[in-house]
């Protein structure tokens, strides 16, 4: 009963504690919820803004996208003009300097065949007056050296018969020699011929006429003149 | 001396009855001497082996190898030693021609000779002999026409 007073207070302190505590915690959790719900529309704000950017941002895009394809389109016009243009001037001036060439290499070629035909003529002429001059000093030289060679020809003739007749005499005392000794050798060859020829055809007859028994008589003879000569 | 020895007249003989006894001697203690199988060269070596079989056979031998080898080897020994003279013929001999060389052989000449014979056509006739000392002797036909035509040429040639 001693303790009654204090544990009121610390009763009523704890109260209050508790009490402050509890309206703390309710304070603070209204301030989150409250900070929740700002963010939350914060986020829903900023995605309605993003959308909005997105879908803006395509518009300008497509946009771009149009605007370029309608450039390139242009461009492409443009420059099949230019080409058609430029072939057509190119084809008139291809035209105009083949043509030219045409009048220039026709007005060359003749001044260029008249001026050749004229050198032609001029240098076959030339040739011809040469040609003539040198057969006239050759047919000229020709019978000078002719005549020259025709007595030389006459003296040399007369010298060179002497001559060969001379020699043909020393030729012929030559070959008579020649002749005699040829003509004796043939005839002992001849007669060499003819005695071998004897010799053989003896050889051949005798060979066989002789009979064994000849032979055998040969043979024996043989065999004591070898034992006379101290062979056996 | 064994009178087979005295059949031999050729060095041909001579070879082939060295190989004859040197087969029999080789097949003594297998056979008998008629039962060997021998393929023999000449007529006249057929001759001397049907000779030899004759002379063991009347010796009584043929039925002892020993006695028959000693025999065989004896025969060999002195076929092996026969002397020969080297004549050249002009014709391939006839056993006629061949058993006067040797008759004469046997008269005229002390050692028993046999005889190593060629032939050459070109001599015609005659012989031409070498010793076993190597002395040359030639008196064949061709040579002795030869001589005499030597001799003659000069009268020959006068009549040409």
């Amino acid at each position: 009963m001693n303790n009654l007073p204090e544990l009121n207070t610390l009763n009523i302190l704890l109260g209050w504690i508790a009490v402050f505590s509890t309206s703390i915690l309710l304070i603070t959790v209204g301030a989150l919820i409250k900070s929740h719900r700002q963010i939350q529309r914060l986020r829903e704000e900023e995605k309605a803004k993003w959308q909005e950017l997105e879908v803006r941002a395509q518009r300008e895009y497509q946009e771009i996208i149009q605007n370029a394809n309608k450039k390139a389109q242009e461009i492409m016009l443009q420059s099949i003009q230019i080409k058609k243009d430029a072939t057509n001037n190119f084809q008139s001036s291809l035209d105009s300097i083949v043509q030219n060439q045409k009048d220039v290499l026709s007005n060359t070629s003749l001044e260029v065949t008249g001026k050749y035909k004229e050198l032609i003529e001029r240098a076959n002429q030339q040739n011809i007056d040469i040609l003539t001059n040198i057969y006239k000093d050759i047919e000229k030289q020709a019978k000078n050296s002719y005549s020259r060679y025709v007595n030389l020809l006459e003296h040399q003739t007369f010298e060179a018969e002497k001559i060969a007749e001379t020699r043909m005499k020393e030729e012929y005392e030559k070959l008579e020699i020649e002749l005699k000794q040829q003509k004796e050798l043939k005839l002992q060859e001849l007669n060499e011929k003819i005695f071998k020829i004897i010799q053989k055809v003896s050889k051949e007859v005798i060979g066989r006429s002789i009979t064994p028994a000849d032979h055998d008589t040969l043979i024996i003879e043989a065999l004591e003149k070898a034992k006379k000569e101290g062979s056996l | 001396m064994n009178p087979i020895v005295n059949l031999i007249r050729t060095r041909q003989e001579q070879q082939e009855l060295i190989k004859l006894l040197e087969i029999l001697l080789e097949d003594n203690f297998k056979n008998k001497l008629h039962e060997t199988k021998i393929i023999v060269g000449s007529e006249a070596t057929r001759k001397i082996h049907e000779e030899l079989i004759k002379l063991i056979t009347s010796q009584g031998i043929n039925d002892k190898p020993q006695e028959k080898e000693k025999f065989l080897n004896s025969l060999l020994a002195e076929v092996k030693s026969l002397k020969s003279i080297k004549i050249t013929l002009a014709f391939e001999p006839s056993d006629q021609t061949l058993s006067k060389l040797i008759v004469w052989s046997q008269k005229n000449l002390k050692a028993n000779l046999i005889f190593d014979i060629s032939i050459d056509p070109e001599i015609m006739g005659g012989a031409i002999i070498v010793s076993d000392t190597g002395k040359y002797t030639d008196s064949t036909l061709s040579r002795k026409m030869d001589e005499f035509f030597d001799a003659k040429k000069l009268d020959l040639s006068t009549l040409l």
